[in-house]
């Protein structure tokens, strides 16, 4: 592989960097101080939305994570939902 | 995406707070802060309402999942075991996340309205106006300053409302006695502690109003509680 193909493969990723500095914000420092609210699903939305953007590329790993987000209210039922 | 931001988020509750003001308490915004606070709150009620009652219900449940966890499944399925037993019983504990992701710009855009101070004509709707609004609460504190006191109260609240929930038991927490989950066990407890002294020395640094949204919030939380907790146990009696 050459040397641009190469930095273009870690230029892409950025955003997805990003996204995971985020989720690793929200997870040490956000998430805690609501002790009585729990993620109606498993793995929990934050886990979810990290393992989609490891798994996929940006926009999918967005689009998923921002409907499994939507769908998280007690109006659904707790369920087992894998990225 | 700033401009949309503006429009979608903090020109509504930029405004919503201004309006609150000129007309409903004498023009103190501090008093504005807490009627949105809790106007925010009820639109959330339905919400929180069906979680809490759900975790009330699942005290009757704790043996069976007790005997779960104690079943050694992996996280996946003790997971799943649990989600049908919710669903057998008709219950459910979660309030889930949307509830929080909803909260968090609200919070950001009321501590922005303060920061940027209380007069910014380019996000005030043309109907409304700034003129003769105090930005001191109850004629002592000024809201776009910090002031220890709310939000060492915010604190206190943050405290008394943890230590007055009954904690989620999450699924996949396997009873294992290994040393990691040992540790998030000991860290969970701390936060219970911890997390109050957090929001106070937060809050401290932030506007005063930040810290009256917080503890006016913890506050409705509280009474949210005893509330549901006299209605549900005189329900299952």
């Amino acid at each position: 592989m050459s040397f641009y193909k190469k930095s273009l493969k870690y230029i892409q990723k950025i955003p997805a960097y990003i996204a995971l500095g985020i989720i690793w914000l929200y997870k040490t420092f956000i998430s805690p101080f609501y002790t009585r609210h729990h993620c109606i699903f498993y793995p929990t939305c934050s886990q979810y939305a990290r393992e989609c953007f490891e798994k996929y590329s940006f926009f999918t790993a967005f689009r998923k994570s921002i409907n499994r987000i939507s769908r998280c209210h007690p109006g659904n039922d707790p369920q087992v939902d894998l990225p | 995406m700033i401009t949309l931001w503006n429009i979608i988020i903090y020109q509504p509750i930029y405004n919503a707070l201004i309006f609150i003001a000129q007309h409903v308490t004498g023009k103190d915004v501090g008093l504005a802060v807490i009627v949105l606070t809790i106007v925010i709150r009820l639109i959330l009620f339905p919400l929180s309402k069906k979680s809490i009652v759900g975790q009330y219900k699942m005290k009757a449940l704790e043996p069976k999942l007790q005997a779960l966890k104690n079943k050694g499944l992996s996280k996946e399925e003790e997971a799943q075991a649990t989600f049908a037993l919710y669903k057998e019983y008709k219950i459910n504990p979660f309030s889930g996340c949307l509830y929080i992701i909803i909260q968090l710009p609200i919070l950001l855009a009321l501590s922005l309205c303060f920061t940027h101070g209380v007069s910014q004509p380019t996000h005030l709707y043309h109907f409304l106006s700034t003129d003769g609004l105090k930005s001191t609460f109850l004629g002592v504190v000024n809201i776009t300053k910090p002031f220890f006191w709310f939000a060492l109260l915010a604190g206190i609240t943050q405290a008394i409302q943890a230590f007055l929930a009954p904690q989620p038991i999450p699924a996949g927490s396997s009873n294992d006695t290994n040393m990691q989950t040992q540790l998030a066990k000991s860290l969970s407890v701390q936060t219970k502690y911890i997390l109050p002294v957090i929001i106070v020395i937060i809050a401290s640094r932030l506007a005063s109003a930040v810290s009256i949204y917080w503890a006016m919030a913890n506050i409705f939380s509280i009474l949210q509680e005893l509330y549901l907790r006299k209605t549900v146990r005189s329900k299952l009696a």
